[in-house]
């Protein structure tokens, strides 16, 4: 691996460098791509360069550091929330692709302030050579060698309901259905699959349901001061959809046009706070028994 | 219990079922003995209002009150039902709940005071002194009329405030399992409440307490005499003539849902030991107490939506929706509380006594105060002049009076129905544990720990004897105690809940109080030193006297 000086240490998500998977992974280089015309959370992402160029003993150097710091004094600029940031890895292999990854390194919620945020990178990069991570790379056949980790650091998104939406049927294999869940508080629970959640089937076409099916939702992930936790969900919401009309459809038209967009069958995170539709990932959707042909 | 020992022969029961129900004593709201004409009146206006109310809502809850060896009882009851109805009523239970408390704020506005004080001010605007007979009954007959409309009213309001509570609490506990149910209690307090605003307005008269042998006077003599004994002092003609005009503002109001008993105007012992305990703690001004409340529960709010940021918007507005519609419900709790219940009860008071001073004049009666052992036909048939053996009535029932002053009538008269789940858990954990005689548990209703001398209490006429820094002890407190709140250090009653008036001014006043320890007149001895810890509902006896 190579001293590339000439690279940038941070790269804000929207940048033309955020769309390169090799700098940023490919999980962030999905969200570059996606910042000018989404909602995606603002952001930064810590390279795949400072990764290799400025960690030392798994410490970010005092120059590195003192960047991550203005770079998050800057994203939290004028927050209403506070300054609460998600802290995610992002993967990046010498190849540039990306298998269906998620959940392998460390995610940190709701981190505020600038020594947290370092602390948070640190974990992650740490989280790398966590013996799960290398085990799923054994067995995909990845070189540990070549491995390096940028990470996101993004503003959090305090959710009021998330979840995970298909463009085409993950399961079947229909390309003419829609498939989105949700649950109430933040989406780490639906994407982990800890919670029942909502799920809907909309016909991709004009959009309206075939299909729902409401969950008791017992239990919802929602912040805490230093991360997350698992509380109950009070009792008169349990039953209500996560989702009302309106949000499941702009949803399915967002997940629609994502897949239009970027030419394959998309697999997107989402959380809704208010009136605000987040889009907190969008990657190609890994099918049972295939591996998605992920475009460069 | 057997309802036929020694003391307490089989009453003559109003009906034949009358004998297999469960009564039980009321002994927050009427601990003490009712003349003839309080039970069939409070039997008219509380059974009838509840039934009103109930029978709009559809529901299928019934109550009934008697006066059983001149104690008030009342029975709780549901009207039988089909499977069906059962079905039907709970699908539609939590529709009508929602609707009851969402509204009250705006019902309270338009309807329910503007109402009230309509009733009010109709009493306030009669002389029925100066009305000739004829127009005195009738006058007697739209008081009786009014007054039944009033209870209505009283239990269309219970019954959303007592939803609008429900819902906040259980809400809160869902959200955040308190170690303490004061915890949300704190939300609902510090108001600026009629009963609050009384005591202030008293609050500048203590300016008007003359220096000197004067002030010792007033200090000294016991409150009954208090204002007998200024009236004969001309320097005290600026403090007489505010608290006739005090009295005039906010003495028209009894002591207790009892139409016998005297008013603060007519009896203003506990304005005078109010009085008193103002001039001798100059800490206590009611105003700063309510802002002091005001701020906590200001913090309290800050503190909680802090807590709930984090939550999903749908929860965060449903919390807010809750809270200010328990907020509202304990703002409007406490005002009709001393609207109908104390308010319009002297207004009926006087109007009944203006019938036994009608009597008096035609001979028919002694004393005006005997009108309170008629029944209502009696009373009516008296005022057109066909009144038969009143004397040999009045005398029969007021030794009847006299004659169960001093027992203690069982709490229970036959089987009551087996206590829910959640009774028979708070049973449980008020057990005094067998093994600490000296350690009594109650309900917690006002947080805080506090040392002091027990003063034992049983009537409103005895309040002069309490001092400064002295736990009271009471059988009950309505709002006519309300004054002593502000000198006492704490407080133990032996009636009463979370929700009920002593534990909700006692927070008010940030007075350390524990509610229904039963029994407690009567465990603790009159001088005992206490601790009473307000949170954990209990009460040490330190020292006997």
């Amino acid at each position: 691996m190579d001293q590339r000086p000439d690279l940038a240490s941070i790269v804000w998500l929207g940048e033309r460098e955020s769309l390169d998977p090799a700098v940023v992974g490919p999980k962030a280089a999905h969200l570059g791509a996606l910042a000018a015309a989404h909602a995606v959370p603002s952001g930064f992402c810590v390279t795949a360069h400072a990764y290799h160029a400025h960690r030392q003993g798994g410490r970010p150097s005092a120059a590195l550091r003192t960047a991550m710091v203005d770079a998050y004094e800057r994203l939290v600029q004028g927050d209403e929330q506070g300054g609460y940031v998600a802290v995610r890895s992002s993967a990046v292999d010498e190849d540039g692709a990306e298998a269906s990854f998620a959940g392998q390194h460390d995610t940190a919620l709701n981190v505020r302030g600038a020594d947290a945020v370092v602390a948070a990178v640190e974990a992650t990069w740490a989280s790398l050579r966590s013996e799960a991570a290398l085990a799923y790379r054994r067995d995909h056949a990845l070189s540990e060698d070549d491995l390096a980790l940028a990470v996101l650091v993004q503003r959090m998104v305090w959710a009021d309901a998330a979840g995970v939406a298909f463009s085409v049927d993950p399961i079947g294999g229909a390309d003419d259905t829609i498939v989105v869940t949700a649950a109430w508080g933040l989406g780490e629970s639906v994407v982990a699959g800890t919670v029942t959640a909502d799920t809907w089937r909309l016909a991709k076409d004009d959009l309206r349901v075939l299909e729902a099916s409401l969950a008791d939702k017992e239990r919802m992930i929602i912040p805490s001061e230093d991360g997350t936790r698992e509380v109950n969900v009070p009792r008169f919401l349990r039953e209500r959809a996560a989702l009302d009309e309106t949000q499941l459809r702009t949803v399915a038209e967002l997940t629609r046009e994502l897949e239009r967009e970027r030419g394959w069958p998309v697999d997107i995170e989402f959380a809704w706070r208010e009136d605000r539709l987040a889009l907190l990932q969008c990657r190609p959707v890994t099918r049972a028994g295939t591996h998605a042909e992920t475009p460069a | 219990m057997s309802t036929s020992t020694g003391d307490f022969p089989t009453p003559a029961w109003f009906e034949s079922e009358d004998a297999e129900r469960h009564w039980k004593r009321d002994l927050a709201h009427f601990p003490g003995q009712l003349t003839e004409l309080d039970g069939e009146l409070l039997n008219t206006f509380i059974s009838g209002g509840f039934q009103a109310v109930m029978e709009a809502a559809g529901l299928p809850f019934r109550f009934m009150t008697r006066r059983l060896w001149t104690y008030y009882y009342d029975h709780e009851s549901t009207v039988p039902m089909t499977d069906e109805e059962r079905t039907a009523m709970r699908e539609r239970m939590p529709s009508v709940t929602e609707r009851v408390r969402t509204t009250i704020a705006a019902r309270w506005h338009e309807d329910w005071l503007p109402e009230i004080l309509e009733h009010l001010a109709f009493w306030e605007g009669v002389d029925a002194g100066a009305l000739q007979r004829d127009a005195l009954v009738a006058h007697l007959e739209t008081t009786l009329q009014r007054g039944t409309r009033l209870w209505v009213v009283h239990f269309e309001l219970a019954v959303a405030l007592s939803f609008a509570k429900r819902a906040f609490v259980e809400l809160y506990d869902e959200l955040f399992a308190p170690e303490s149910p004061l915890e949300a209690q704190t939300l609902l307090s510090g108001f600026d409440v009629r009963t609050t605003q009384a005591a202030r307005a008293l609050w500048p008269l203590r300016e008007l307490v003359p220096e000197g042998p004067l002030r010792d006077a007033l200090l000294r003599v016991a409150p009954r005499d208090a204002l007998v004994e200024l009236r004969r002092e001309s320097a005290a003609a600026p403090l007489l003539e505010a608290l006739d005009a005090y009295l005039e503002a906010y003495g028209q109001r009894c002591p207790y849902v009892l139409f016998s008993a005297p008013s603060l105007r007519e009896e203003p012992a506990s304005v005078m030991s109010m009085l008193r305990h103002m001039v001798e703690r100059p800490d206590a001004d009611p105003s700063r107490l309510l802002a002091l409340q005001r701020e906590k529960r200001e913090h309290a709010e800050r503190e909680v939506r802090e807590r709930l940021r984090f939550y999903p918007t749908p929860v965060r507005t449903e919390f807010e929706v809750r809270l200010a519609a328990a907020q509202t419900a304990f703002l409007v709790s406490e005002d009709h509380n001393f609207l109908i219940d104390y308010t319009s009860t002297a207004h009926i008071r006087q109007v009944l006594r203006t019938c036994g001073e009608t009597l008096v004049r035609t001979g028919e009666l002694d004393q005006a105060p005997d009108v309170f052992h008629l029944r209502v036909d009696e009373l009516r048939s008296a005022m057109r002049g066909e009144g038969h053996e009143l004397r040999e009535r009045v005398a029969a029932r007021a030794a009847e009076l006299a004659r169960y002053a001093d027992v203690e009538p069982p709490s229970d008269v036959n089987k009551p129905p087996p206590p829910s789940g959640a009774e028979a858990a708070s049973t449980a954990t008020e057990e005094t544990p067998p093994d600490d005689p000296d350690l009594l548990r109650g309900t917690a209703a006002s947080a805080g720990v506090v040392r002091g001398r027990a003063r034992v209490l049983r009537s409103l006429a005895d309040t002069g004897a309490l001092l400064p820094g002295e736990v009271l002890v009471a059988p009950t407190t309505g709002q006519a105690w309300t004054p002593l709140f502000a000198t006492a250090g704490g407080l133990v009653t032996e009636s009463g809940n979370l929700l009920s008036h002593s534990a909700v001014v006692a927070r008010e006043y940030a007075l350390p109080a524990v509610v229904a320890l039963q029994g407690a007149t009567k465990r603790i001895p009159d001088g005992a030193l206490l601790e009473v810890d307000g949170a954990a509902g209990t009460v040490r006896l330190l020292e006997r006297p």
